[in-house]
C-alpha cells in the first residue's frame, strides 16, 4: 500500500548526505524516532548532492523503516540530478520492496553507463564470501579499463578496501551488506569513496560473544576491532589496512555500529558514543590517489 | 621448488584472478604447506605471483606472513621462503601485513622477495643484522670470523648476529670441519 493513502511521517534529508557525521546522525535520529507503524516519506528537496555513504545509509534506513512501519518509504522532492544519480547506482533496484518514488524519470542523458563514469561499482548486495569476491573481481575488471597499468596503486587500494569491507560483512554481520564505490577524477588526483552498510549483528555484540566485555563503550569495541580484535578468534589486519590507506591518502575511515562510531584521520581517532542506536554496521572509506 | 600462486584460482575454485580474503588465504595456506613439505632440508620454496595482480590485506597475512611466522618458529624445519614476480600492489599489502604484525603483535617477521632478480628482504630486520645479511649476500658465504674481521667485532658478537639471521630464516647454515676446527658457514638461501 503506498503512503499517499495513509498518514505519514515526513523526514527531510539533508544536503550532501554522507558528507558530515552531524547530518547523517540527524537523519538516523529522525528515522528511528518515527512512530511505529507510520509510513515514512523521505523529502529530498534540500538534496543537491549525495555521497556514497549517504546512499548506503539511506538504503539501510529504508530497510529499517520497512521493518518498523511495514510500509515502503517514499522518496519525494528529487532534483533531476539526484534522481539520475540514484537510478545510476541502482538505488531503487536494490531498494525494491523497501523504497520507491512516483516521480517521473527521464531515461536519457546522464543515466548512461560508460567507461568515463565516475562509478566503479553501483550498489551491490553482499552476503557471502563468494559474493564478496565477485564484487572485487567486478571492480577489478572495471578498474583495468580505467587505469593505464593493471597494478596501479589507486586501483589496488580500491580492490583492497572493497575486499576487506565485503569480507567483514560475510564473516561477521549475518546480514546482507550493500556496498558502493565511486571514483572522482580531479586535475591532479583521483578521489575515491567506498561505503558499505548492513543491519546485522553489529561489532559490539559480535566481539562480546567471543571475547567478553573488552571495552566500556561501543566506540571502544569498534576501536578494538580496528586494532585487530576479531570475533573469529585470530587477530585481523583488514580494518587497520583500511585506516592506513585512508590516512596515507589524506582521507577518512569512519565506522558506525550500534550507538557508537569512530572516525580515523591523519589527526588521530575520534570516538563518539551515545548516538541514536541503529542496527548493524556502516563503514565509509575515502582517500586520494594518483591518476 | 616453485609454487604458482595463480594456480590457486583453479585449486580453490576462485571466481577471479585475484587472491582475496582470509578464508581463501587459510585454504591456500594448506596447499602451500603441502608443497613446502616436499622441499628438501636447506631448500627454498619460491611463491611465484606471476598473473596475480591484486591481493587484499587479509590474504597475504593469512598465507605468506603466517607461513613466515611458522618458519621462524621452526615448524617446518630447515626450509626457506621466497616471493617472486610480485606486483607492486601485492608487495604493498605484504609489506603492510608484516608491519602490522610488528606493531600489533611485537613480532619481528621478515621474508625474502626477488626484486629485479636480486634477493632482498621484506619486513623488520635490525640494522646490524641487515648489515651482516648484506655482507653475506655480497660475499656469497660468510663465517663469524669473516664478519668479525670485516666489522671489527668480537667474534661472539658476529656469531650471534649470524645465528639470529639463521633463526629468522634469512640465512642458511652448514657446518664445516677443518684443520682449524669446526665453524658454521652462512649463506643466503637459493
Amino acid at each position: 500500500m503506498h503512503t499517499s493513502q495513509l498518514a505519514t511521517q515526513v523526514i527531510g534529508v539533508p544536503d550532501v548526505l554522507g558528507g558530515s557525521p552531524a547530518g547523517a546522525e540527524r537523519l538516523v535520529m529522525a528515522a528511528v524516532a518515527a512512530p511505529p507503524g507510520v509510513p515514512i516519506v523521505f523529502a529530498m528537496d534540500a538534496v543537491r548532492w549525495l555521497r556514497p555513504y549517504g546512499a548506503v545509509l539511506l538504503h539501510g534506513l529504508c530497510r529499517y523503516v520497512k521493518q518498523c512501519s511495514g510500509s515502503e518509504a517514499e522518496f519525494t522532492g528529487l532534483a533531476p540530478d539526484v534522481h539520475a544519480y540514484l537510478r545510476r547506482i541502482d538505488f531503487f533496484k536494490r531498494a525494491a520492496g523497501v523504497a520507491y518514488t512516483t516521480m517521473p524519470f527521464d531515461t536519457g542523458g546522464d543515466f548512461m553507463r560508460s567507461r568515463r563514469s565516475q562509478s566503479v561499482l553501483e550498489l551491490v548486495s553482499v552476503r557471502t564470501h563468494e559474493e564478496a569476491a565477485a564484487v572485487c573481481n567486478q571492480a577489478y575488471r572495471i578498474l583495468r579499463a580505467q587505469f593505464d597499468r593493471p597494478d596501479h596503486k589507486t586501483a589496488a587500494n580500491i580492490v583492497t578496501v572493497l575486499s576487506e569491507v565485503c569480507q567483514n560483512v560475510a564473516d561477521h554481520s549475518c546480514d546482507e551488506g550493500l556496498v558502493i564505490a565511486q571514483k572522482y577524477e580531479r586535475d591532479r588526483y583521483t578521489g575515491v569513496e567506498i561505503a558499505i552498510s548492513d543491519l546485522g549483528r553489529g561489532i559490539r555484540p559480535s566481539l562480546t560473544a567471543v571475547h567478553g566485555e573488552v571495552a566500556d563503550t561501543t566506540s571502544g569495541f569498534i576501536r578494538r576491532a580496528l586494532d585487530g580484535l576479531s570475533s573469529r578468534g585470530h587477530l585481523g589486519h583488514g580494518l587497520n589496512r583500511l585506516r592506513m590507506i585512508a590516512i596515507a591518502g589524506g582521507g577518512t575511515l569512519s565506522i558506525r555500529s550500534g550507538d557508537g562510531c569512530i572516525i580515523a584521520t591523519r589527526n588521530g581517532v575520534q570516538h563518539r558514543d551515545r548516538l541514536t542506536y541503529f542496527p548493524g554496521t556502516q563503514v565509509a572509506v575515502s582517500f586520494r590517489g594518483a591518476r | 621448488m616453485r609454487f604458482s600462486m595463480r594456480s590457486l584460482t583453479e585449486t580453490l575454485k576462485l571466481s577471479g584472478p585475484n587472491l582475496l580474503g582470509r578464508r581463501d588465504g587459510e585454504r591456500a595456506l594448506t596447499h602451500i604447506k603441502a608443497r613446502l613439505a616436499d622441499v628438501p632440508p636447506g631448500g627454498v620454496l619460491t611463491l611465484d605471483f606471476e598473473g596475480v595482480s591484486y591481493t587484499d590485506a587479509s590474504f597475504p597475512d593469512a598465507t605468506v606472513v603466517a607461513l613466515a611466522v611458522e618458519l621462524q618458529e621452526g615448524q617446518h624445519g630447515d626450509r626457506f621462503l621466497v616471493l617472486d614476480r610480485t606486483s607492486d600492489a601485492v608487495l604493498e599489502n605484504v609489506r603492510a601485513a608484516l608491519a602490522w604484525r610488528h606493531d600489533a603483535e611485537k613480532r619481528k617477521v621478515a621474508l625474502f622477495y626477488k626484486c629485479h632478480g636480486r634477493l632482498d628482504i621484506l619486513g623488520h630486520v635490525e640494522a646490524n643484522l641487515r648489515q651482516a645479511w648484506d655482507l653475506a649476500r655480497d660475499a656469497g658465504e660468510l663465517t663469524a670470523r669473516a664478519l668479525a674481521d670485516r666489522l671489527g667485532l668480537e667474534i661472539n658478537t658476529a656469531g650471534t648476529r649470524l645465528l639470529k639471521l639463521h633463526a629468522a630464516r634469512l640465512l642458511s647454515r652448514r657446518e664445516e670441519i677443518s684443520a682449524a676446527g669446526r665453524q658454521h658457514v652462512y649463506t643466503v638461501p637459493g
